[in-house]
């Protein structure tokens, strides 16, 4: 059993924690695609502090002694999820800047020599 | 009395059935603009407009649908259109009805939307399931009945277009449909038909249909709560 003093701090935890991301969402102009993970995410805390019996469940389950390192192991697997998909999308920014960059020198260089060659025809 | 229409095509490896889109559009709208958003397609879209005189916006990257759409709003909206039409690249969109969609806009309303479903009952498989799902939940949240919240053929009057066209969550989805409704738009729908698609293959694939449904509903039942309403 997860006792009641943790999962007191959880459940403020979590809730202040959404309540705190909930308020950025609404300032930051954050990406709707972006903000749903954390808010499912804190979602699913919240659940495990107040129903701490899905958390025994599954660690009885998989055998862990302390439900509490199956919390654990659920927020350290979900967030290396995310680091993998964020990596992907910057890698993906990344490389979009390049191309628009490379785009705009090019664009600008060709308008600069039409710009070049009219003056020198004159 | 509406003084400019844009019609904006977004195109993402469609060079096989823009011709026939752009055709079916200059016979029956001769009087309305269009622009064709290319999303950074690989397969000579741009060469292939260039050669037919097309008007055409070149993405030099792929942004996706949002991203094309929003382009072409900014583009409305810089030139000073009034309104907005959304059309399908794919061939799927009659213009036959656009005209249709134009009349009922001009009766009050900021958004109008071709329905599939008003006169047809919706046939029953796996996407429809989820058009289902995404109509119960606006329902839900907003007392809207849509019969058809994912048609891609869509009206905007011009405030409408400049949210899409400066705003960072006005994807040319469902869920922004219901945001709008609950800042107050006035949406109706007008039946339409629409054709089986002419060449390639449709985006949505089963998981990326799963993904899409799961994100819809949910920033359609747990974001817009939280998202601060703009009046229109």
């Amino acid at each position: 059993m997860i006792n009641l003093t943790l999962r007191i701090l959880l459940i403020i935890g979590s809730l202040v924690t959404l309540l705190y991301m909930l308020i950025r969402i609404r300032i930051s102009r954050m990406q709707i695609r972006d903000s749903i993970f954390w808010i499912l995410f804190l979602l699913s805390l919240l659940l495990f502090s107040v129903f701490p019996g899905i958390a025994v469940w599954f660690s009885k389950l998989l055998q862990i002694q302390s439900p509490i390192n199956f919390i654990l192991l659920f927020v350290v697997f979900v967030i290396i999820i995310q680091l993998f998909f964020i990596s992907m999308k910057l890698s993906k920014t990344d490389s979009s800047v390049r191309a628009l960059t490379t785009r705009i020198a090019i664009d600008n260089h060709s308008t600069e020599s039409e710009i070049s060659e009219q003056s020198t025809e004159e | 009395m509406i003084k400019k229409l844009l019609i904006v095509i977004p195109a993402y490896n469609e060079k096989n059935n823009l011709k026939h889109v752009v055709e079916d559009i200059t016979y029956h709208c001769p009087d309305y603009d269009y622009l064709i958003v290319n999303d950074g397609s690989t397969d000579g879209t741009i060469e292939f407009c260039h050669e037919n005189g097309y008007n055409l916006l070149d993405l030099p990257i792929n942004l996706g649908l949002a991203g094309a759409i929003q382009a072409g709003m900014l583009f409305a909206y810089e030139h000073g259109y009034e309104t907005v039409m959304q059309f399908d690249g794919d061939g799927q969109h009659k213009a036959e009805y656009i005209d249709a969609l134009v009349t009922q806009l001009e009766k009050g309303y900021d958004i109008v939307v071709g329905s599939r479903f008003i006169t047809e009952k919706k046939p029953f498989n796996l996407r429809m399931i989820g058009s289902f799902i995404i109509s119960f939940a606006m329902r839900l949240t907003t007392g809207f009945v849509m019969c058809d919240p994912t048609s891609g053929m869509r009206i905007f009057t011009r405030n409408i277009v400049k949210r899409f066209a400066l705003g960072v969550n006005y994807t040319p989805e469902p869920d922004t449909l219901s945001y709008l409704i609950r800042c107050g738009a006035r949406i109706s729908e007008v039946p339409i038909t629409i054709e089986e698609r002419i060449s390639g293959k449709s985006y949505l694939t089963l998981v990326r249909s799963i993904v899409y449904m799961t994100q819809i509903t949910c920033s359609i039942l747990l974001i817009q709560w939280f998202r601060r309403r703009k009046p229109i």
